[in-house]
Formats: structure tokens, C-alpha cells, sequence
């Protein structure tokens, strides 16, 4: 499966730089306490992260295959690993499973971070618990910017996320969100197992920094690195559409072209891979319509997309072919036969999503009255199927 | 000094050609690099207590202003005020406006947080203004007519840390940290209000110069630790944690709110002590060390040296304490970072505390200091600086003069200017011969050690040399102080000599300033004989490479002025420099003698006398005969004439059959006739004495014989004793002659001599002299007479009678007859009885025991 990162290969992605590394060259970071193993300056995290602080210090490894390793000053163990690129901690967890990189992108204010922020939300409380999986954060840095920069303005001010700066501005926005994602199975005997762990990376990313190829090249390198991508639409961005709303919606202002981020997503997928202009490019693309309650009323009732899905016990593989037709058919008739088009010569797995992560439009102030989000966890879920870590039901 | 401008914010148009965050305008002049770390400084992050979605008052009122001081990659300054502005044109919430100066000279004018203040900083983007049309580039800024921010004077920030007991402390820890922060990769993050916040940017950037304004970047609102400058303020919930751990090991935290604080390295301590002190007490003089380091190559200098805080304490006239140890790193440094000043003031202040610490510096310190004030000077290449090196010098050559302190230190500073300042001798010769400094020479003069005078002529001399001064006499200025310092020299001929040495080549002055030297050391030396002796000597050796025409005029005038000393001098020096002493004295006699008559009429037999007392003994001896057996004893002094009988008396044999002798001793004898010299020992009378060719006058003898060789005087009462003993048949006389020829400590000689007169008398039966002595034996206190010194020489001398007597085996019968003759009274009977006594029983026992040895 094409991006998976094996253990049995040995190779990894630093989720932070994503330069590929091998375990046998990850140094250690040591963990001892401040006061028994003094910090000092890490220059390769100050040069890459600009970051300067005195961290824990950093030792080679004695070979290949060792998990721990005393340190050469206070000879206390150390297990913490780090990407000998860039000198950002591993997680123990994308060491020892599986890792799936998945991408979230989209034009400015197509609602990737709300997106992110409910489906981590539903994937623990819903979803999960219906496919037997459960969700956990990987590291502090994800737990606590997850908590606020996403989960409490949505769920607890009831606001809306305020606008993603730029990677190139804030390099914490270049921070991917670690994940594992572990999934529970029974023994013959029927005692209860985890069956499977991986870990999960979610990329969240500014508009803005998919609006020049140079920019993506510098920040957005993790997309032609990634298992998935997910590239949200505002469906409200097509002329179509916003012709037939007129005034029954406030209409945000127009956007970078989606055709545009697209162009600009293949070419760095091509390039990053070296692929030729006859390659198809194997990452799976779910492209999936944002704010989709925002079109309700141009969707008939009847169509299944208008409805919640019922992920019970593995991927609704009829659900999904139903509502890719339905989008299909909706995108055709919104005008989008090019974008359509330009999926299908470009990508071999693709597939088409409509969803609705706050459910309804942030009143003026910002405010969302209610979050009630609708096939937020589609795409993500048919990933997962598609590489293997789901089963379809029928 | 213009600035670009850059603003930042998320805008429907701008120069990405999308809406979004992005660059909204920009001036020219700014590289894509540039740019993009420019929107890196300015990026906003809502502390994360306050609420991104807060009305415009409430973010007016209490969201912090990211005013940041970041010096870019390529090396300019960039100051960013970023302000949230809450919602965008699409209503989001989450963005801010910043706005960038990035100075086209790369640095400003002012400290950046002076430009706080500045009006022209916009906050925000007027709805009206953000539409879909292209922004036009932003004009440059003029930064030379931004005012300085009022709020941040320095009195402002005096008035700020005496707002609050502790504040100065902790500016002082907070400079130490901040001055510490590179090496130690720990940023200095300040949690308190926005305000005070401002305040300690603000105090701890104008504590160091603007030349190192770039070394003290700071952020007012920093929201975590990542991309930190090195002063960074924390206001309200940020991602710092002020754990043990940041607080320790990854930041120095002064943390005013939970009043927890990072403990500081001492590493700048004097520098830190010293700002703060000023700021809080004396803010001008922050202003006066600011403008006093533009006397240093600034940049070169590292932020925070303790020794520009030292050199800057000795620059407003504050004593350097502990000299020796401090002054050569101070100068070390100056000579590190000196920049071209007119003025020289820092070289001065240098240059004058090396001299005044100098008698308290090590050889190696002192010279050290001057080397690298040199090296500094030669650097800057700017002429007071040599110039005020050169007074330094002088000043220390003065001192040295002085006595204060040493010349060998001093001297060797010079070697070292000559060879660091081979261009600027002639300057530097100029200044030394200045009129006012040779006059203040000359009163040190005469005070100076040896050494010291020596030091000045030879300063002087030189120094006309290299200033390329015309013949040394026609600067009066110059003459006279030599001509004075040659008067009041304590050692004339050195200094004679170095003062002389240039008239090697202008022979034609050697008359004029040898006779002028000569009287002004005749009336004014204290010495003036041994100063005239001294320049004669220094005189000779020009003298004699001095065509023969030139010599003898000098010579000749010297003579007509009675300036004997010189030719005094002059003799002495050829003397003592001549290897065949006869030979030198035969060329002056003929070749100088007669063009100085007075002098020869006067010193001839001065010259002679030491031309005699450099000789050995013999050849003394040997000219002295010559002299003598020449007839020039008649126009000899005294002086020579005893010197000569003297040298020859001492030569003079006892032995009465050296015939050469005879003929010496017939010299002396006419030689102390003519000129009444009386010798001792005259060993001529004693020749005399011993051959029985003078009166027997006992008295003549006195005080002769004890300074004759033990040998001499042995000889000579063997001689002596056969002709007056022989002759006298008075007890009396027998007496005094014996007392005149004693010399107790060579007693043992005397008796030896003595018994064999007896034995010699006894033998030829010359029974009147014989008869003579055992009276004076036994009438004299058995001889006590003789002995009265110690009556053990008395009995010696009876012995020494019957011992003579013994061996001459005389007549005892008729020497009885004689001595009872003589002096028939009782006592003398009993005494002779006794003697004769004696005589027998020990010539009896001796005559067996020889008989015995002679059977054996």
C-alpha cells in the first residue's frame, strides 16, 4: 500500500520535516531531569525550528536496533527518539506501528480547521465507538493544541476557529497533529484484543499557503508525503451555486480557484514523487464539499447525502457509492464537469463527499448556535477502508 | 535615513493576488527573504486568556501590542508593532495587522524602542481601504525626523525603576542574563504587564550603546518559546509555562507575577553593575558612555565589556584602582578597538594613567601598556595619537630623570617608539627640545643620578639628530642646557664624552665649545678640577684624530686660559689608554708639552709622576734613576723628586756589595740633599749606617728599620752591630745603640744578630766592647733596660750574652779584669760571679755533650 510507513521497512517520515529516516540513525534525546542531565542548545532544532532553548542532550545511537540507550553524561536511560533531520521528538507511537499520513487542504475558508475539529470530535465520541476504535492524541503538543486552537472555540465559546495564519508566519501551524488509532477486536474465545494500532497524522493548512506552488514546495511538503488527502470544497465558491442562492445566503467572498489548489496539489504530488505526466498519482483523494447545509436547499430531499450516515461495524460501502454518484451528479449539474474531469485523469483513487461540520452557518458574531455535524467522518473513514484498517459492510 | 515599510495583515488583495493573510503593501527595497521573515516577526497570537473574538474596546484595552526588535538574516533591523484587529474582511476572527521599518542603512538612528511612539505606525486596515484593488507600494520613511520616544528617555526609565523598591536589582540581573544570553541559548522572558514590559525592553536596550542595540532584540509580547529574541515580555496566559524547568534550564525568567526568578551567572556583572547604577542615579552619564563609546570601534567591541565600563571610569577622571593589574587589559582593549579620534581623548587618558601608574607596574606591564598604545596609535594613524604617546613618553623620561622611577624601563620604550614611529622621530625630537621641556630638564639636572644625566644628553643629542638640527652649538637653547648640564654633571666624563662625540665630525667647533665647556665648568663645577680632568679625558680622543693643526689650536687655547684640567684630562687619557706607557710620555713630552707651555712649565712633573705610578716598581724604579742620574732634578718639583727617590729607595739592595746599588744610594743621598726630602726607610742612609760611612748617631735610625723586609733588617744588624757595638766601650752607649735597632716584633732576629756579635768579639778577645756589654747587662736591671717594654727581651738579651759568650769562648779572666776594671763595685762582683757561673756550668755541660756527640 502506497505511502504506508512499515515497520518491517524500518524507514520512517518525520511527521515534523518529512525527510524519510531510518531508526538506526534517530538519535536519542535524553529525558533525565533538568537537574541531573543539564540541557543545552540543540543547534539542528535551532537552525530548522528556530527554536534555541536548551533541550535534554542528544546522542547517537549504539546500533541499529536498540529502543533505549543510556546517556553518555548522566548514563540515565533514554527512550525519547528524534528525527535526525530535524531534532523534533518522535512519538513512541510512530515507532512502534504504523503511520498513516492523511491531509486536509482546501481554499481559504473552506472550513478545513472546523473540519478537523469536529471530525477528531466525532471519530472519538461517535464514530469510534461504532467501529470499535478509539482515538488518542499521540503527544502533549497535539492534545493541548487541539484543546485550543480547536475543540474550545467549537465546542466550548460555540465560535468559530479563527483564521489559520500562514505556516510561513507560524511555524506552529506546520505542527501536524499525531493521532494513534487503535481498534479492538475479540479472540477466539471471545476475550477482548486490540486488534490493530496506527498512528494517524493530520495536517491542518492555511489557505493561503496553497495559493503559490513555491509556498507549497516550502510548507506543504507532508501532501506528496501523504496516505490521504482530503480537500474540501465550499460549495458556495462555485458560480454556480452562488448564482442559484442569490440572496438567500450571505455568500462568502470568492476564493483561490479549487481547479487552482488542485493543479498545484498534482504538480507537488508529481514532483515529490518523480512521477511523469502519464503516471496517475495513487494517493487517495476524497474531495469532499464543505458547509454542505449551506446547499440544502439545492440538493432534493431524497438524496442520501441530505442524511447522516450509519457507519455501524465497518465502512457503508452502498452508502458511499450512493452518495459518490449523488455528488457526482451534483457536481455536474453545479457546472463542475472540469473539476470532475480533472479528478478522474489525475487521480486513480479519488472518490466525491459532501459534509457539514458545524451543521449550520455561524451566526454574525461568530457564534455557531449548535454543532451538529453531517458525514464529517466519510472521507476519513473511506481512507481507512481504502487502506485496509476498516471492513465494508453491506 | 529612510526606512521600507511593510504591512502585513489578512486582506481581500495584496501582493499574493488571493485574499487571505499576506503581505498587504510593501516599500521597495526589501529582498523575498527578507519579506518572509518580516512576516514571520509580526505573526500574532491571542494570549490565551483573552477572547480572539473580543469587541474592538476590549481588544483596544487589553490585548497586548507585539512591538518586536528583530535583526533579519541578512543583517538589518527590522521593528515590527503587530496589533490584533480581531475579525478580517470575510468576518473571521484571528487577524492583526503588523507593520515593519526595515531601515535602508540596515540600522536606525535612534534605539529601536524609541520608535514606539512614532505616529505613523498603523494598527489596522480600514474596512473601506481593504477592497480588490491592488494596494500602491507604501513610501519610505524618513527615520531622521521620527522623534525619540518621550516615554523612554532616560529619565523616563530612572523614574520607572525608582517606581518600585527591587527594580533596579532586577534590571541589573536582567542586563547579566541578557548579556549571557547567546552563550547560554537562554532568552531572557520577562512576565509582567504590557506596560512594564515596555519599560524593561526599553531599559535593558538603552543600557547597552546603539552601536549594540543590535545585540539586544527583544519582543513586548511574546507568546512562546520558540523563535524568541533575546528579551522577550509574557503578558497574560501564553504558551510559557514558567516551570521549574523553563526557569532553570531554558529561559532566565523574571516572573513578576508570581515574583519567581531565574537565578543569573555573574558573567557581566561590572557592566551591568555599573549601567544600572547610572540609569537609576545618574542618567546622564548612561548619555555620556553612549557618546564615549563612539570613541571605540564599536562593533568590534563585544556588548557588555566590563573594560569599556574601566576605560570609561578612567575617561571621567576616575583613578584606576589596582593599576597592576588592570591598566595593560585596559589598554589591551583600547588598543584592540581604538577608532580614529582627532582628539585623541581616550589615548590621553590612557597614556596619562600608564605614567602615573608606572612606578607601581612591572617592567612587562608598563612596556606592555605602551607597545599597544603604539601599535594603537601607529593603527589609527592619526597624529595626536602619536603625539600623545610621544608626551607620555616624555612624561615618563622626566619621571625617570626625576628618579621616581626607573631609567632602564623608560629607555626601552623609546627603542620601542623609535621602532614603531620610524616616520614620526623628527616630531617626536621636535617636542623633547621644546624650550620649556629642556628647561624643566636642567632644574632636574643637577639631581638626576649618573645614570638619569646621561640619559638626558644622550636624549638630547639624539634627538637633534633625528630632528635634523643644524651643528649642535648653534642652538642656543640646546647648548646651553648641555653647557648648564655639563656644569652640574656628577659624572662628567661620560657625559663629556656623549656631548663631545658629535664634534667628531665638526672639528673646527671642537676649540669653541672645549673652551667654552672648560670655563663654564671652571666656574660654575663644584669640582671644577675633577670636571675639567673629566672633560679632558672625553677631550683625547678627538683630540687625537683631530687634524694635528686643530689639536694644537684647541690645546694652545686651553693653555692661555689656564684650563689645566683639561690637558690634565687629556694626559690621563692617553695614559691610561697606552699600552707602552714610556713611549706615550716621550710623544707628549715632545709633541704636546711644547705647544701648552704654561701647562708643561706647571704639570711636567705631574705628568711624569703619573707616568712613574702607572709602572711597575722595577721600571718605575728604573725611570726614576733615569730621571735622577739625568740632572733634571733641579727643574723637577719636589713632588716627582721624592717620588722618584722614594721609587728608587725601594729597589735599593742592603747588600754592601751590590756596586749598583752604591750608585742609587748615592742618588737618593744627593737627590734628598738638594730637595730636602726626608724617606723612610731610607735605605740609602742604612747603607751608609752599615758600612760605618755616617756618624753613629743612634737617633737617625728611627722609625727606618721597622719598615724594611725582615731579610734587610737581619743584613743590616750584622753589618750595623760590627760597627758601632765594636766601637763602643760605654755600657751606656752599647745600651742605646741596642735600643735604637730593636724592633720588638723581630726579636728573635735581633738575638740572633746580637749573639753572634758577642761570639765574633769573643773570638777576636775585643774585650772593651765585650766588657761594654756585660756591663750594660749587669748594671742595667740584668738588662731590663732594653726590655723595658718586657722584661722577658732583659732576659732574653743576658742569655743572648752568655749564649755569644759561650760560642766566642773568650777570655773569661781578662774580660773580668775589663769588667771589674770598668765598674769595681760589690754588686757588679756578685754579678759577674754569677755570670761567669753560668757561662761555665752551661759551656762545661755543653762542651760535654758535644764531645759526646762527637765520639758517637
Amino acid at each position: 500500500m502506497f505511502g504506508r510507513r512499515s515497520l518491517l521497512s524500518g524507514s520512517r517520515i518525520c511527521p515534523y520535516c518529512f525527510e524519510p529516516f531510518g531508526l538506526r540513525s534517530a538519535p536519542f534525546r535524553c529525558s533525565s531531569p533538568p537537574s541531573v542531565c543539564a540541557p543545552e542548545r540543540d543547534e539542528v532544532r535551532d537552525r530548522v525550528w528556530r527554536d534555541s532553548r536548551p533541550l535534554g542532550r542528544v546522542f547517537e545511537p549504539r546500533h541499529s536496533f536498540v529502543r533505549s540507550q543510556r546517556c553518555p553524561h548522566c548514563r540515565h536511560e533514554a527512550f525519547k527518539r528524534l528525527c535526525p533531520h530535524c531534532h523534533q521528538d518522535i512519538p513512541p507511537g510512530l515507532l512502534d506501528c504504523d503511520s498513516y499520513i492523511f491531509a486536509v487542504i482546501g481554499a481559504k475558508e473552506s472550513g478545513k480547521s472546523h473540519y478537523i475539529a469536529v471530525l477528531v470530535q466525532q471519530l472519538r465520541n461517535s464514530v469510534g465507538p461504532a467501529l470499535k476504535m478509539s482515538l488518542e492524541g499521540l503527544d502533549e503538543e497535539t492534545i493541548r493544541r487541539y484543546r485550543e486552537t480547536f475543540y474550545e472555540p467549537v465546542y466550548k465559546r460555540k465560535t468559530t476557529i479563527g483564521a489559520t495564519r500562514s505556516a510561513l508566519s507560524d511555524n506552529a501551524v506546520q505542527m501536524p497533529l499525531l493521532y494513534s488509532l487503535t481498534f479492538e477486536g475479540k479472540k477466539r474465545l471471545g476475550r477482548r484484543r486490540i486488534e490493530k494500532s496506527v498512528a494517524l497524522i493530520f495536517f491542518d493548512t492555511a489557505g493561503e499557503d496553497l495559493n503559490s506552488s513555491d509556498v507549497m514546495a516550502t510548507v506543504n511538503k507532508y501532501i506528496y508525503r501523504s496516505d490521504g488527502i482530503i480537500l474540501l470544497l465550499d460549495p458556495l465558491q462555485l458560480d454556480f451555486v452562488r448564482d442559484q442562492m442569490g440572496n438567500s445566503a450571505a455568500l462568502p467572498m470568492q476564493n483561490t480557484e479549487t481547479a487552482d489548489i488542485l493543479t498545484r496539489t498534482t504538480d507537488l504530488i508529481r514532483k515529490g514523487r518523480r512521477l511523469s505526466m502519464q503516471d496517475m498519482i495513487s494517493t487517495p483523494l476524497a474531495i469532499a464539499f464543505s458547509k454542505f447545509d449551506a446547499v440544502d436547499q439545492l440538493v432534493a430531499p431524497h438524496f442520501q447525502i441530505a442524511h447522516s450516515a450509519q457507519h455501524r461495524g465497518g465502512f457503508d460501502r452502498a452508502d458511499f457509492d450512493a452518495v459518490g454518484s449523488e455528488m457526482e451528479s451534483l457536481i455536474s449539474r453545479w457546472h463542475g464537469e472540469g473539476l470532475l474531469q480533472q479528478v478522474r485523469t489525475r487521480f486513480q483513487n479519488h472518490a466525491f463527499f459532501g459534509l457539514t461540520a458545524l451543521g449550520c452557518a455561524p451566526l454574525e458574531d461568530n457564534r455557531i448556535p449548535r454543532v451538529v455535524p453531517r458525514r464529517v467522518e466519510d472521507p476519513f473513514l473511506w481512507l481507512l477502508y481504502h487502506h485496509g484498517l476498516i471492513r465494508a459492510i453491506s | 535615513m529612510r526606512a521600507s515599510q511593510v504591512h502585513y495583515t489578512s486582506c481581500r488583495s495584496g501582493q499574493s493576488g488571493s485574499p487571505g493573510f499576506q503581505i498587504r503593501a510593501a516599500s521597495d527595497g526589501l529582498t523575498p527573504e527578507e519579506l518572509r521573515e518580516v512576516e514571520r516577526i509580526g505573526a500574532y497570537r491571542v494570549p490565551r486568556n483573552l477572547d480572539p473574538a473580543a469587541s474592538a474596546e476590549v481588544i483596544a484595552r487589553d490585548f497586548p501590542v507585539i512591538y518586536r526588535f528583530h535583526v533579519l538574516s541578512t543583517g538589518r533591523w527590522a521593528i515590527t508593532r503587530s496589533t490584533y484587529t480581531g475579525r478580517d474582511y470575510s468576518g473571521r476572527v484571528g487577524n492583526f495587522f503588523a507593520h515593519t521599518l526595515v531601515p535602508e542603512s540596515g540600522e536606525t538612528p535612534l534605539w529601536p524602542i524609541d520608535y514606539f511612539e512614532w505616529a505613523g505606525w498603523q494598527t489596522h486596515l480600514a474596512p473601506e481601504a481593504d477592497t480588490a484593488e491592488a494596494p500602491a507600494p507604501l513610501p519610505k520613511v524618513a527615520l531622521d525626523e521620527i522623534p525619540p520616544a518621550e516615554s523612554f528617555s532616560f529619565d523616563e526609565l530612572q523614574a520607572f525603576l525608582a517606581e518600585r523598591a527591587g527594580r533596579a536589582e532586577s534590571l541589573a540581573r536582567m542586563l547579566r542574563a541578557a548579556l549571557s544570553a547567546k552563550q547560554t541559548s537562554r532568552a531572557v522572558v520577562i512576565r509582567d504587564s504590557f506596560v512594564n514590559g515596555l519599560f524593561w525592553s526599553a531599559c535593558l536596550q538603552k543600557s547597552l550603546p546603539l552601536c549594540h542595540a543590535g545585540f539586544m532584540t527583544f519582543s513586548c509580547y511574546q507568546h512562546e518559546g520558540r523563535d524568541c529574541e533575546i528579551v522577550n515580555v509574557s503578558v497574560g496566559q501564553t504558551a510559557f509555562a514558567f516551570s521549574e524547568t523553563e526557569r532553570r534550564f531554558q529561559f532566565f525568567v523574571f516572573d513578576f507575577e508570581a515574583d519567581q526568578h531565574s537565578d543569573v551567572p555573574e558573567d557581566g556583572t561590572e557592566y551591568a553593575a555599573a549601567l544600572v547604577d547610572w540609569l537609576t542615579k545618574e542618567p546622564k552619564k548612561v548619555v555620556a558612555f553612549h557618546e564615549y563609546m563612539g570613541l571605540l570601534k564599536q562593533r568590534a567591541v563585544a556588548p557588555g565589556s566590563a573594560h569599556a565600563v574601566q576605560l570609561f571610569r578612567l575617561f571621567l577622571g576616575e583613578p584606576l584602582r589596582d593599576p597592576g593589574h588592570t591598566l595593560l587589559p585596559l589598554v589591551t582593549f583600547w588598543a584592540g578597538y581604538a577608532a580614529p579620534d582627532p582628539t585623541g581623548r581616550l589615548c590621553r587618558v590612557l597614556a596619562g594613567a600608564t605614567v602615573a601608574a608606572w612606578p607601581n607596574l612591572q617592567a612587562e606591564t608598563g612596556h606592555g601598556a605602551f607597545a599597544l598604545l603604539l601599535k594603537s596609535a601607529e593603527g589609527v594613524a592619526e597624529k595626536e595619537h602619536r603625539a600623545l604617546v610621544v608626551e607620555a613618553w616624555i612624561g615618563l623620561f622626566d619621571a625617570a630623570v626625576k628618579g621616581d622611577i626607573e631609567l632602564a624601563g623608560v629607555q626601552r620604550v623609546r627603542a620601542a617608539i623609535d621602532e614603531a614611529m620610524k616616520h614620526y622621530s623628527a616630531a617626536l625630537a621636535a617636542r623633547f627640545l621644546e624650550p620649556d621641556h629642556l628647561r624643566r630638564l636642567a632644574e632636574w639636572f643637577p639631581r638626576a643620578s649618573e645614570g638619569g644625566q646621561l640619559a638626558v644628553i644622550s636624549e638630547v643629542l639624539n634627538s637633534r639628530v633625528a630632528s635634523g638640527a643644524g651643528p649642535l652649538w648653534h642652538r642656543s637653547e640646546e647648548a646651553s642646557f648641555l653647557l648648564s648640564a655639563a656644569a652640574s654633571a656628577k659624572c662628567l666624563q661620560p657625559l663629556a664624552e656623549r656631548l663631545l662625540a658629535p664634534l667628531q665630525h665638526e672639528p673646527s667647533e671642537l676649540s669653541t665649545v672645549s673652551l667654552t665647556m672648560a670655563g663654564d665648568l671652571a666656574s660654575r663645577h663644584p669640582s671644577p678640577e675633577e670636571a675639567q680632568v673629566s672633560l679632558g679625558r672625553a677631550l683625547a680622543p678627538l683630540l687625537a684624530q683631530a687634524p694635528e693643526g686643530i689639536a694644537q689650536l684647541v690645546r694652545e687655547q686651553l693653555d692661555r686660559a689656564g684650563h689645566f684640567g683639561v690637558l690634565r684630562g687629556e694626559w690621563l687619557h692617553r695614559l691610561a689608554s697606552a699600552r707602552e706607557k714610556k713611549r706615550v710620555v716621550q710623544e707628549f713630552r715632545a709633541g704636546v708639552l711644547p705647544q701648552v707651555p704654561r701647562f708643561a712649565a706647571n704639570e711636567e712633573s705631574w705628568i711624569l709622576e703619573t707616568f712613574l705610578r702607572e709602572l711597575h716598581p722595577d721600571e718605575a724604579a728604573r725611570e726614576s734613576l733615569e730621571l735622577l742620574a739625568g740632572r733634571e732634578l733641579e727643574r723637577l718639583s719636589r713632588t716627582l723628586v721624592t717620588y722618584c727617590v722614594t721609587a728608587l729607595n725601594q729597589s735599593l739592595s742592603l747588600d754592601a756589595r751590590d756596586a749598583d746599588s752604591e750608585r742609587r744610594a748615592r742618588l737618593i743621598v744627593e737627590a734628598e740633599r738638594l730637595h730636602g726630602i726626608a724617606i723612610q726607610p731610607d735605605r740609602a742612609m742604612l747603607r751608609a749606617l752599615m758600612r760605618g760611612a755616617l756618624p753613629q748617631d743612634t737617633s737617625a735610625l728611627i722609625g727606618h728599620l721597622e719598615k724594611i723586609p725582615d731579610r734587610d733588617y737581619e743584613a743590616f744588624l750584622n753589618a750595623y752591630f760590627l760597627h758601632a757595638l765594636g766601637r763602643v766601650t760605654d755600657s751606656q752607649k752599647h745600651g742605646a745603640i741596642l735600643r735604637a735597632v730593636l724592633v720588638p716584633r723581630r726579636l728573635a732576629r735581633f738575638t740572633g744578630a746580637y749573639i753572634a756579635w758577642v761570639a765574633r768579639a769573643s773570638k777576636d778577645q775585643r774585650l772593651s766592647p765585650l766588657a761594654a756589654a756585660v756591663l750594660y747587662c749587669l748594671t742595667e736591671t740584668s738588662g731590663a733596660a732594653i726590655g723595658q717594654a718586657d722584661p722577658q727581651h732583659g732576659r732574653n738579651l743576658r742569655e743572648s750574652l752568655v749564649l755569644g759568650l759561650i760560642q766566642g769562648r773568650p777570655p773569661l779572666e781578662l774580660l773580668e779584669k775589663q769588667v771589674l776594671a770598668t765598674n769595681a763595685d760589690e754588686r757588679t762582683a756578685q754579678e759577674w760571679t754569677l755570670l761567669r757561673r753560668a757561662i761555665t756550668k752551661r759551656g762545661v755541660s755543653l762542651l760535654t755533650r758535644v764531645k759526646g756527640w762527637v765520639g758517637q
